[in-house]
């Protein structure tokens, strides 16, 4: 056997085996493709995990047991000037007050593009961090079985074979279990580092496409389709750069990673890449011991997810119509403050749904009250609206969707659910 | 013919130089491009499969050679090995180590010079406050000035709160020299040291297996590093409470992580007491004194009637000074708050977490009532001081000593401390918890999704041995299942496995520090970092994203181009004048063991033969080796 022969000969074989298998899946794709151009309307979801305190941040004044259950961290009643050390709530409606870290939200409130849902959440008994945001991100309470999230089934539920990669983007380092299943999404920690860097332009091109070649060829599923859409990505970032549209003037973003995602959410709306589902969350709700009232801990992780969501609805000034922005977390906590002044798991809690089509200006759903023959199991506040008539209230007068039975197996989405949430 | 010989010659000394091997990876590659089976059907594993898929899986990944070594012992063999570190030298790593001082120091030890207390805080911002004023005072006098600053500083950004006196960062930095005036050290370099040495172990230690396993204990009982106290508590909580566990009984190890500090403090049960809790009277504290560890003596705990008093007053509102969810901004500087009513009560957080995370799991058949029950069982269990590090201890006044019902059983009233100790003997034999522990190990060590029968056979030795942990990793390791073909290859590796197997394959040296962490970090799983109680994910499918990927890639060129600061690779010299296809190969052999499809060798051509990789100076070595190292390949094992 003459081994130089064998060597040339295996790399011609080679050669030209390495165009057969790769022409027709990854270059046949071009960019050229991907739909882009214009204005659409997107969705921004803010999980805040950990549970937060509904009841001390959208507060039911009007309610004397809400001081009787709470008295070492109960927020003072509007106009309370009695105790200097303990900001008083902000009025909203005569019976509801926002905590006073939230007042970055009381404008918004006022102009009628900012709504509460109180009182919501998953109808499923869980008080498990862990269970309760899986079933809430899955959109199917109760069923541990479902392997992806609601809003990836929403995006399944309206295919479009022309779409952006930006469809769906999480921010982050890692894919929330919302936004998991077949319907291509991006996790992504920073647009402004989301490309190969092999050190120096000519040479991060080669690499990457080397990259892009060899994921295209893996048999490992999850690792050729991630890196399809991962190299689509990339490619189309550079094109589009987004890093160019600086926030506006009075869009003042919180320090830290909370702040700088939502502003790379507006940088992607601003350059049209096509986003139609954003996602990101804060954390540091569980506020088991000192929670605090007006100031403290709880108000401290308000004011960071206030000032954020404020800084990004006035950076959005010419899009307000387009963009819905909604929050969520996984349970509400105890009505009642625990021996250390804080707040165990609980029931119900309550949302906030920003935007220029926003039915704003009001606190939505039905109050069920605190007393204790009132409160769910004798100790949380109970469940009036289910977080699916939310999500599909804005999936279908927001986004347009028609048909959300794919999207919610189980459970019926019926319109006379709606809490009256988008202005229709 | 002469001719073609000397070629000949010339290839095969490049190829011992630095291949060492025996056959050309290029002829075996053309054999299997002749017959397109993928290479991962396969029926039943090869010997060097068998060696390949070991050390994939209880280690940190084969060290550059080290299939070769393990094939030559058989894999048995190490096995055995690995199974019982303590009879593996392990020099070389304990003198990495050795250097960072805080692994080896005491709760109370780190405590003193890490953490200052709270006293010491507030005089240090007091005076910064006076210094604060003096300067506004000063400025007062040339106010054109000064005014000029301050509108040019609005409109850069925010105002700093109000009262925030360290928002300016110089004010920060002449604050952390204050401190280390006065003899505090950083804050956070007891952490920093332990990210660090987790790196070193993992890459260094050559017991592997035991590394691994403290990593996946310490995921399983996880605690946060950034909840407050917690940040000096973790050193400690593995290196006695987590790794001294990792092959003994799980009800010695589950006791562990209930009576530790780290463990007390992150799920807030030190604060969990009766509603019906009453203050010790003199005598029951004079008691208490005569009965104080003798560790207790050595810290600031029990020295005189003025501490006792200092430390109830303390334990009565313990959380206003102890407890926060985001130290860095809340704890820093905040005034102390206002007194408020004495109040106590029960804090379940643990109670839920100990079933449904650490034993039952969330289908392990307990009730809310459960949870209540066992959060009245465990008051009492709670902590002298722990920003002074101090431990654990009952407290008998904090606790329910009436009678309760844990999963059907009842325990007794007046049982104190013992009631804890029954739920936990209960938890730990109870066979969802059995089931449950099995089925986190079988994922971890076989596929994401876990097949039913070793389940059910893991489940049996744990219960038949009374949780012997090494008796269940030897039943995993046994298995068929185990040794399976579906199994060979069909993880894909987390961040800290990807970075760390990447330095071994590679045989580069680190020294562990922030700037390599910092990559794992940015693939979503920080060391010590994750901040809710289930630790981190244990299926792929939460790690393998975009953004992780491409951090993958990223690292994987940073590392072989030398950009990671502290971590280094070296190649032997002769590659740079091999050819780029050869030195693919090289690497494909060495690293990847031969595992990569014919096509995705062949898509490499391409990017082999740019200009920019072949190059006139010689062949890029360190972008061929990024790109395998970034390789879907390697992610696998």
């Amino acid at each position: 056997m003459d081994r130089r022969f064998f060597l040339k000969s295996s790399g011609v074989a080679l050669a030209s085996l390495g165009v057969a298998t790769t022409s027709p899946s990854f270059l046949a794709r071009t960019l050229a493709q991907t739909k882009t151009t214009g204005r659409r309307k997107t969705l921004i979801v803010i999980f805040q995990r950990g549970a937060m305190d509904s009841l001390n941040a959208v507060i039911p004044y009007g309610e004397q047991d809400y001081y009787n259950l709470r008295p070492g961290i109960a927020v003072p009643r509007p106009n309370n000037d009695k105790q200097p050390n303990n900001p008083a709530a902000l009025d909203l409606d005569g019976f509801f007050g926002l905590n006073p870290a939230l007042a970055s939200f009381k404008p918004i409130y006022d102009s009628g593009q900012l709504a509460i849902v109180h009182a919501v959440g998953s109808p499923d008994t869980t008080r498990s961090h862990f269970d309760a945001q899986d079933y809430m991100e899955a959109g199917t309470p109760g069923v541990k079985s479902t392997t992806d999230g609601w809003l990836n089934r929403y995006l399944q539920a309206r295919p479009d074979k022309t779409a952006s990669p930006f469809r769906a983007v999480a921010m982050g380092a890692n894919l929330p279990r919302t936004l998991q299943g077949r319907a291509p999404s991006l996790a992504m920690n920073n647009i402004s580092e989301f490309n190969v860097r092999a050190g120096g332009g000519q040479a991060s091109t080669v690499v990457q496409g080397g990259f892009e070649a060899m994921y295209e060829q893996s048999v490992n599923e999850a690792l050729r389709g991630t890196g399809r859409e991962t190299f689509d990505a990339v490619k189309m970032l550079k094109r589009v750069n987004p890093s160019q549209y600086q926030p506006a003037s009075d869009a003042l973003y919180p320090r830290g990673k909370f702040g700088d995602s939502l502003k790379q959410i507006a940088q992607l709306i601003k350059s049209d890449i096509g986003l139609e589902v954003a996602f990101t969350d804060i954390g540091g709700w569980d506020t088991h011991a000192n929670q605090g009232a007006g100031q403290g801990q709880l108000a401290n992780r308000l004011l960071e997810f206030s000032t954020g969501i404020a800084a990004l609805h006035a950076d959005l000034k010419e899009r307000r119509d387009d963009v819905v922005i909604l929050t969520m977390t996984e349970f509400g906590r105890t009505a009642k403050e625990n021996g250390n002044r804080g707040t165990d798991h609980g029931h119900a809690s309550c949302m906030f749904l920003v935007g220029g089509n926003v039915n704003g200006g009001k606190v939505l759903g039905k109050w069920p009250g605190l007393k204790n023959s009132q409160l769910y199991e004798g100790r949380d506040l109970a469940l009036t609206t289910d977080f699916r008539d939310v999500f599909g209230e804005v999936a279908t007068r927001h986004l347009g969707a028609n048909n959300l039975s794919a999207v919610f197996p189980g459970y019926q989405i019926n319109r006379t659910n709606f809490r009256g949430i988008i202005r229709s | 013919m002469h001719r073609k010989v000397h070629q000949f010659n010339q290839f095969c000394a490049l190829a011992l130089a630095i291949i060492m091997v025996i056959s050309s990876p290029l002829s075996a590659l053309a054999q299997k491009s002749k017959t397109p089976k993928p290479v991962n059907r396969i029926n039943k594993l090869t010997e060097q499969q068998k060696a390949i898929h070991l050390l994939d899986r209880i280690t940190f990944g084969p060290r550059f050679g080290e299939v070769e070594q393990v094939m030559q012992m058989g894999w048995e063999k190490y096995l055995d090995q690995q199974l019982h570190p303590e009879k593996i030298a392990d020099e070389i790593v304990a003198q990495k180590l050795q250097p960072l001082s805080t692994l080896t120091m005491s709760n109370e030890e780190i405590a003193k010079v890490y953490e200052p207390p709270p006293q010491v805080l507030q005089q240090l911002r007091e005076r910064f406050e006076m210094l604060k004023k003096n300067e506004q005072a000063a400025a007062g006098a040339s106010p054109d000035k000064s005014e000029m600053n301050a509108e040019m500083k609005a409109g850069d950004k925010p105002k700093a709160q109000a009262g925030d006196i360290l928002a300016d960062p110089e004010k920060r930095r002449e604050y952390a020299k204050a401190l280390a005036d006065l003899g505090y050290k950083p804050r956070q370099i007891p952490i920093l040291e332990l990210q660090q040495s987790k790196v070193l172990r993992a890459v260094y230690s050559e017991r592997q297996f035991q590394e691994v396993m403290t990593d996946f204990w310490f995921n399983h009982f996880n605690v946060f590093a950034n909840k407050g106290v917690d940040r000096i508590l973790l050193t400690s909580y593995e290196r006695d409470v987590i790794r001294p566990n990792v092959f003994g009984k799980f009800e010695d190890l589950l006791l562990a992580t209930a009576k530790s500090p780290a463990m007390l403090f992150y799920l807030d049960n030190w604060l969990s007491a009766s509603p019906n809790a009453k203050m010790p009277d003199a005598n029951q504290l004079r008691q208490m004194r005569q009965n104080r560890s003798p560790n207790a003596q050595s810290g600031q705990g029990f020295g005189g009637k003025n501490n006792i008093n200092r430390e109830m007053r303390r334990q009565e509102k313990p959380g206003q000074r102890e407890m926060n969810a985001e130290p860095q901004q809340t704890e820093k500087m905040q005034p102390p708050k206002p007194q408020a009513k004495r109040s106590r009560g029960i804090n379940e957080n643990y109670a839920r977490e100990i079933m449904e995370l650490h034993t039952l799991g969330v289908d392990g058949g307990y009730s809310q009532k459960d949870v209540q029950e066992v959060a009245r069982c465990l008051t009492g269990w709670t902590l002298r001081q722990p920003r002074n590090g101090g431990g654990f201890y009952y407290a008998p006044f904090m606790h329910d000593d009436g009678e309760k019902t844990v999963l059907g059983n009842k325990i007794s009233s007046g049982g104190g401390m013992k009631d804890g100790e029954q739920v936990i003997k209960l938890l730990a034999h109870h066979p969802a918890t059995a089931k449950f522990i099995a089925t986190k190990l079988v994922r971890k060590f076989v596929a994401d999704e876990p097949p039913q029968s070793l389940i059910d056979n893991l489940t049996k030795t744990f219960l038949k041995t009374d949780g012997d942990l090494r008796e269940v990793y030897l039943t995993l390791f046994k298995a068929p299942e185990f040794w399976s073909a579906e199994s060979y290859r069909a993880k894909i590796k987390t961040p800290f496995e990807m970075t760390v197997s990447a330095v071994r394959a590679l045989g580069a040296e680190t020294n562990g520090t922030q700037p390599f962490h910092r990559w794992i970090q940015q693939m979503g799983e920080g060391l010590y970092l994750a901040q809710p109680p289930t630790g981190y994910a244990d299926k792929a499918e939460n790690w393998v994203n975009t953004g992780s990927l491409l951090e993958h890639m990223n690292f994987a060129l940073a590392l072989s181009s030398n950009r990671i600061n502290g971590t280094r690779t070296s190649f032997a010299p002769e590659l740079k004048s091999a050819k780029p296809g050869e030195v693919a190969d090289y690497f494909i052999k060495n690293i990847l063991h031969g595992n990569i499809s014919p096509n995705t060798r062949a898509v490499l051509d391409k990017t082999l033969s740019d200009p920019n990789i072949a190059g006139n100076s010689g062949t890029d070595v360190a972008k061929i080796a990024g790109l395998i190292i970034g390789s879907p390949e390697f992610q696998r094992q």
